[in-house]
């Protein structure tokens, strides 16, 4: 292993020796604002095959990739809106920045849904040697697996076996770095708007089924007094209240209402965590679904929608825009009766609320 | 009855796969698949789904967890399972892993709440059994995770009583949710946590139910409040503004916890504070909670290890052999169901 130390005026040499190495394969350890990291060549198999070795005990745990900037990251990952926010705000920085990924690096970084995380660092030099060797070098920490991350050459040292350190090709010291910790994980994968837009259903404004509530309590009554009057409708089948509206717009207290006109005197807390909660009632079962964390609307299916649709059964799904499609064909299958519910904020208490058979 | 001492435990009751193998409450493997990640050698991709419905990584998880114990089914006395609450598609897959192995090798099963397992969470110890811990009767148990906030009096071993908790959301869906207001991605906690590091708490926003009589917490005001706000500034904002209402916005998290928590010293007098759930990974609530359980002269217990705040398996086996030293296990493991409400 070669140690060279950084100083100010060596920058363009380390960058020529460093993208040497790390073009022909090998592994550097180099400096970045939290401790040091551990780069090779993210695009190559022979590298990342050593990256893996070097720190055992790690298969198939995915790497992140540190790149010069937004532009670079473009390559390798599809940056939505939440990642933008996130780019534009805070990098270069401690933050890892998990997207979908473009396939473009060796697939071991890779997470098990095909997401890849980024890492700008706020090391100016690191983004100069990430600029001229223009492809994305990995992003983990430098020690070996269960080991202290290492601020310093000799940490470093004191942690790493000697036939460890001979995986090394070149040690970048920068001295000791301020022990800052590792960088934040975001996964910016989840609940972009776009999917939970997706099939929103627009409820036109007629008279008797739009009402306007100023308080929770209020809230709850609607969904406690509309129960009865479909219940004498539709007798036995079972029933599905389709939910949209914002965060806070008040969904769990219109399941609380429902809940109420079932005779459930527990509480109905939110499902959004577990995604269903179900409680007996004296019919059948109230059952409380947030599609929220879902990636995708089928998994409700899969988590067992059919089933639940049977007689006398409620049925309150939030955030049914995900859900739509299969919402409507499983229904019609079970001969389900959908309420399209929007919630909407007029003022920070009140609340618009229609409904749709 | 052989006493039980060396337990294979499972938790599959949400999102996380976990597999432990437990000595007593000396924790010898706790394995987190997520974190492992062997899915790639085992099963290639997996989708966000079958995570939760664990089919695919629970085998290689309960392989993993016994050969780095050095163990074989051989040398275990029982299988602990988690019953609930949680999903229930999830944790009948546990469920059914547990029946099979018991009949197979012949073990008992012990069924664990979820929510006692987090509980007794801070009694879990290393392989070598440090550090020492113990329970000072009666004592108040916080637990703040994603889907709990809950304050529960706890007598003793089995005898707990819910004195507070959530009427609407739980306060680590809060954390997740204004992340999302503030484009941040998920799960939001932890980068707010870290934002709020550099922030400075200078947003005013309502502390739930400061008015309320009760020990319970509500955070859907919050979040409404939250959105207000944010509609206002968040066109407008820069950095700092993000660490600031970070910094602000987990301010009136851990006071709404800490002033509750506060009311239910005084009322019920505990011997000592116990904290257990992911959101105790935050330090400033921890701190929170210690600094408070100090003012009024009480001893305060946390888990000792990260692994052991967000769900995990080896807390559902230190929390089995507790309840095997007080009850029998089931006789008939054919009737064991998923509970997913299951109180505590």
């Amino acid at each position: 292993m070669q140690v060279i130390s950084l100083i100010d005026q060596n920058h363009t040499d380390v960058i020529k020796l460093a993208g040497a190495v790390l073009a022909r394969g090998g592994l550097i350890v180099y400096p970045t604002e939290t401790c040091y990291g551990l780069g090779a060549d993210a695009t190559n198999k022979k590298a990342i095959d050593l990256v893996y070795a070097y720190k055992g005990n790690r298969q198939g745990k995915p790497i992140s990739i540190a790149v010069a900037d937004q532009h670079m990251a473009q390559k390798y990952v599809s940056i939505n809106q939440t990642a933008l926010n996130i780019y534009k705000h805070f990098l270069p920085g401690p933050v890892t920045v998990i997207s979908r990924s473009l396939s473009q690096v060796d697939p071991r970084l890779e997470s098990l849904n095909h997401t890849l995380g980024i890492r700008i660092p706020g090391y100016p030099f690191i983004l100069q040697l990430l600029k001229s060797f223009n492809c994305p070098v990995t992003a983990t920490s430098a020690n070996t697996s269960g080991q202290k991350n290492p601020y310093s050459l000799a940490d470093f040292k004191k942690y790493t076996s000697l036939t460890k350190i001979k995986f090394i090709d070149l040690f970048i010291d920068a001295g000791v770095l301020p022990e800052r910790l590792t960088s934040t994980v975001v996964d910016t994968t989840l609940n972009e708007p776009s999917v939970l837009r997706q099939g929103e259903i627009i409820i036109p404004d007629t008279p008797g089924q739009v009402f306007i509530t100023d308080s929770e309590a209020a809230t709850i009554d609607i969904a406690k007094n509309l129960l009865p009057n479909l219940r004498k409708n539709f007798s036995a089948k079972p029933l599905i209240f389709a939910l949209q509206g914002e965060l806070g717009a008040g969904k769990t207290r219109f399941a609380k209402g429902i809940a109420q006109a079932l005779g459930i005197t527990e509480i109905i807390t939110s499902p959004t965590f577990t995604i269903i909660n179900e409680y007996p009632y004296k019919k059948g079962k109230f059952i409380h679904i947030d599609t929220w964390r879902l990636e995708r609307g089928e998994e409700l299916s899969e988590l067992g929608l059919a089933e639940m649709l049977q007689k006398n059964n409620v049925l309150v799904i939030e955030w049914m825009q995900k859900v739509k499609p299969i919402l409507e064909k499983i229904a019609a299958a079970r001969q389900a009766q959908i309420i399209w519910v929007t919630i909407d904020y007029l003022s920070l208490t009140k609340r618009k609320i229609k409904y749709l058979l | 009855m052989k006493n039980i001492k060396t337990i294979l435990a499972i938790d599959t009751s949400c999102d996380e796969t976990s597999v432990a193998v437990t000595q007593e409450d000396r924790v010898l493997t706790n394995i987190i698949a997520s974190q492992i990640e062997f899915h790639k050698e085992y099963g290639g991709v997996v989708p966000m789904l079958a995570k939760r419905m664990h089919l695919q990584l629970l085998d290689p998880a309960i392989k993993h967890a016994l050969s780095r114990s050095r163990l074989t089914f051989s040398d275990l006395d029982a299988i602990a399972i988690t019953i609930g609450p949680g999903l229930a598609p999830a944790l009948e897959v546990g469920i059914e892993k547990a029946k099979e192995l018991a009949q197979k090798h012949k073990l008992p099963i012990i069924t664990v709440n979820h929510l006692e397992a987090h509980l007794l969470s801070s009694l879990a110890k290393n392989s070598q059994g440090k550090p020492q811990r113990q329970f000072l009767f009666p004592l108040l148990g916080v637990l703040v995770s994603g889907r709990h906030t809950e304050l529960v009096l706890v007598h003793d071993f089995g005898k707990y009583e819910i004195i507070g908790q959530t009427q609407d959301d739980a306060a680590g869906e809060a954390f997740d949710k204004v992340a999302r207001m503030l484009n941040l991605g998920y799960p939001g906690g932890p980068i707010i946590s870290e934002f709020a590091k550099h922030g400075k708490p200078i947003y005013k926003l309502p502390i739930p139910m400061l008015h309320s009589n009760d020990l319970n917490f509500s955070y859907s005001g919050l979040k409404t409040a939250c959105l207000y706000k944010l509609k206002e500034l968040l066109p407008k904002a820069g950095k700092q503004f993000f660490y600031d209402f970070s910094a602000s916005f987990e301010q009136t998290i851990v006071l709404s916890i800490t002033l509750k928590l506060d009311k239910a010293i005084r009322i019920y007098k505990p011997k000592q504070i116990v904290m257990g759930g992911g959101v105790f990974s935050n330090l400033r609530l921890r701190n929170a909670v210690r600094q408070l359980a100090r003012k009024n002269g009480l001893p305060s217990l946390a888990p000792v290890s990260k692994k052991l705040f967000n769900d995990n398996a080896a807390m559902v086996g230190v929390c089995a052999w507790y309840q095997s030293k007080r009850c029998e296990p089931l006789k008939d493991i054919t009737k064991i169901d998923r509970i997913p409400q299951y109180k505590l």
